[in-house]
């Protein structure tokens, strides 16, 4: 977490104008007052605006969304535009505010797009694992219905390329990048018997796991990709290529698995063996690179498209954050399994936390 | 939903109660009310507590726990009076298309239970809900409204060997396709960016809920009809214009959101009006002779999944702009922010 401050105060007199600029606050960015000062977040990072009472620093930074001039701003804040213009300069140097209204091309080149990504789906994976489900699951405090609810929950996310990649291979109108995915999906169709190798070494037999009920948010993980893929093999690959460990990833991946296994199944070694086998196989298969092979053959991606398909890869996270929560509020108690009836969805008032 | 349970009733628990207790004092929670039972009566809920799944009669449940089925009918009549318990053998005993859907709707009713006990819900209606709470939940309410025109335009394109029902849900769709117009305009009365709001992107619960009614929508009009259930079940049996003093009530506890409640109340008129509240579905199966089990499943099923994907709608809701440092509206991606 890098965290800095920036002293405002001496920049209220910097009068060079601002003309033109149409500033726009991250996405991302979250803010608040704290100790007499504004304080925002953003990936991992804290910025402090010392110098000026919070106030005026929030409600200008609510008010940059890449439309509205700078006057204008300092007009419906009812701010001296001086300290506006300040507001803003710390903000741009902090890495907060851009500038949309200038000095940016209309396309973006396919490699700095899955540079992009790229850093971004590390941001996100450290946000996505901070989630208590994966901190419980890794430190043993999750309970056994939980352990298990997730193992099934994975089986039904695994089992969904059906649903997803499918369906992203018969929208796919890009003859260059169809076969492609093609090549995917005929590697990864049947991987979900992993988990059901998994789940049968536990004691659940392929026709029970078959017979559960997804929770809704697995179903919604699988619908917003199916969503993606309506909208273009870009934006499904966004989503897709995330969910594809990377070196690193793997050597994660293969860490966590081990502490599963010794806090759940030491005495069944059985159960973890086929995920890691599934997580080498996919080493073997070499679909880490997917995004880069796709943005390879999709040319320069116009503005929009690029922020699109990223804003749904960011809603993709949030979904995966959201499928982690119900695994952990459904599945708090072991009257909650099997799922087999419309009867059962979660406890009474269960935090996740 | 309160007809008294016979000896072929099979009970169905609603999964939000939980049991405390054990041997001679027993409390049944709810999410707003306590129910005590001692001596027998707590005995008898201690034996049932694991068997009331609905997969049981009356008279099986009164055999496995050895007592007069009179005394289990007393032990649950204040349950199934409060609504947490209901008889799951109706949708399979109901003979006409009529009663079919009148056990789909009593079902409608009890699951519909569940969305309402989201802490969203009594935090607003405390009035200690903050003002991004409340405005967040006319944001999210503003996509999941303007969702029609994917949801409903979906449900009328791929309706395609069913020329009366496509009517039906064409004409549904025409009345429904500017409503969020309302809900942009009572947001921008509380002094949001109309823009802003059109921009920002619905929070994944929000997304979810719409995917799900796209991909129903895709699949068979009885399934997506069938969604429609829980929406009507909150307000089914109010007197018209009964959502006044709801409204009235928010408005004095939220002044800066009464722009906002002010496009629920028109909402709400609108559809008073267009009569809204008369189901599709029901005119749909009383077209038939007799619904058959299949069919009978894909609308409880729909239904149920509906009440789930409202559950996580609200909780999303809630936990977000609960949030720290929140900026509502939410802000799209823009690659300009990372070049």
């Amino acid at each position: 977490m890098a965290s800095f401050s920036s002293p405002l105060g001496s920049n209220v007199n910097d009068l060079r104008s601002l003309e033109g600029c149409l500033p726009t606050l991250r996405w991302d960015a979250s803010m608040y007052a704290e100790q007499g000062n504004a304080v925002f977040k953003f990936e991992d990072n804290i910025v402090t605006l010392e110098g000026v009472g919070p106030e005026p620093v929030l409600e200008v930074a609510a008010m940059l969304d890449g439309r509205t001039p700078v006057s204008t701003i300092a007009a419906q804040a009812r701010a001296d535009e001086r300290l506006v213009i300040a507001i803003i300069r710390a903000l741009v140097s902090a890495g907060l505010v851009v500038d949309c209204g200038s000095g940016h091309e209309e396309d973006i080149a396919p490699d700095v797009f899955a540079s992009k990504c790229r850093h971004l789906y590390a941001v996100w994976k450290n946000r996505l694992f901070s989630h208590p489900l994966w901190e419980f699951l890794r430190t043993g405090k999750a309970t056994r219905s939980q352990f298990v609810g997730w193992l099934i929950e994975s089986y039904h996310f695994i089992e969904g390329v059906n649903d997803r990649l499918a369906l992203n291979i018969a929208e796919c109108a890009d003859g260059k990048l169809k076969p492609l995915f093609i090549r995917h999906y005929v590697e990864e169709y049947d991987h979900s018997g992993f988990f059901i190798t998994a789940l049968g070494a536990l004691g659940y037999d392929a026709e029970l796991v078959e017979s559960t009920r997804p929770l809704p948010a697995t179903i919604a993980v699988l619908n917003h990709m199916r969503h993606c893929a309506r909208r273009g093999p870009l934006e499904y690959a966004v989503c897709s290529s995330f969910l594809e460990s990377t070196g690193g990833d793997r050597t994660s991946g293969l860490a966590f698995l081990g502490r599963v296994e010794k806090h759940y199944t030491a005495d069944r070694p059985q159960v973890i063996k086929p995920l890691v086998s599934h997580i080498r196989l996919d080493e073997a298969y070499g679909h880490n690179d997917m995004l880069e092979r796709v943005c390879s053959q999709a040319g320069r991606i116009t503005r929009a498209r690029a922020s699109e398909a990223i804003g749904l890869g960011a809603l993709f996270i949030e979904t995966m954050e959201l499928w982690s929560t119900d695994i952990l509020k459904a599945y708090a108690e072991p009257s909650s399994f099997p799922r087999t009836t419309i009867h059962k969805y979660r406890p009474l008032a269960v935090d996740a936390e | 939903m309160t007809a008294n349970l016979s000896p072929a009733s099979k009970p169905l628990i609603s999964s939000q109660l939980s049991f405390l207790g054990s041997g001679d004092e027993l409390e049944v929670r709810a999410y707003d009310a306590v129910y005590s039972y001692s001596d027998l009566g707590a005995k008898i809920m201690m034996a049932l507590k694991d068997r009331l799944d609905g997969s049981r009669s009356m008279a099986d449940l009164a055999d496995e726990v050895g007592v007069p089925l009179e005394k289990l009918g007393e032990a649950l009549a204040v349950l199934r009076d409060d609504g947490l318990i209901i008889d799951a053998g109706i949708m399979d005993a109901a003979q006409s298309p009529d009663e079919v859907f009148d056990a789909y709707f009593s079902f409608c009713q009890f699951w519909v239970k569940e969305v309402f006990i989201q802490p969203f819900w009594s935090v607003l209606l405390s009035g200690e809900a903050g003002r991004n709470l409340v405005l967040g939940w006319g944001i999210e309410f503003y996509h999941y409204v303007y969702s029609v025109n994917e949801h409903l335009a979906n449900a009328v394109s791929y309706c395609r060997t069913d020329k009366m029902a496509r009517r039906w849900i064409a004409q549904h769709y025409v009345e429904e396709h500017d409503h969020a117009e309302i809900f942009l305009e009572g947001l921008a009365a509380c002094g949001l960016d109309r823009e802003q709001v059109r921009n920002a992107p619905p929070l994944a619960s929000t997304r979810a809920l719409i995917n799900f009614l796209n991909e129903l929508a895709l699949s068979d009009s009885l399934g997506y009809l069938s969604a429609f259930g829980i929406m009507q079940a909150p307000g089914s049996g109010r007197p018209r214009g009964s959502h006044n003093r709801f409204y009235d009530g928010l408005v004095k506890h939220y002044g800066f959101a009464a722009g906002l409640f002010e496009a629920f109340r028109k909402h709400a008129s609108i559809d008073d009006d267009l009569g809204h509240d008369d189901m599709l579905l029901k005119r749909l199966i009383r077209r038939e002779q007799d619904v058959p089990p299949e069919r009978r499943r894909k609308m409880m099923t729909a239904a149920r999944d509906t009440s789930e994907y409202f559950v996580l709608y609200f909780e999303g809701i809630y936990e977000f702009y609960t949030g720290p440092g929140v900026i509502i509206p939410r802000r799209p991606f823009d690659i300009r922010m990372v070049l």
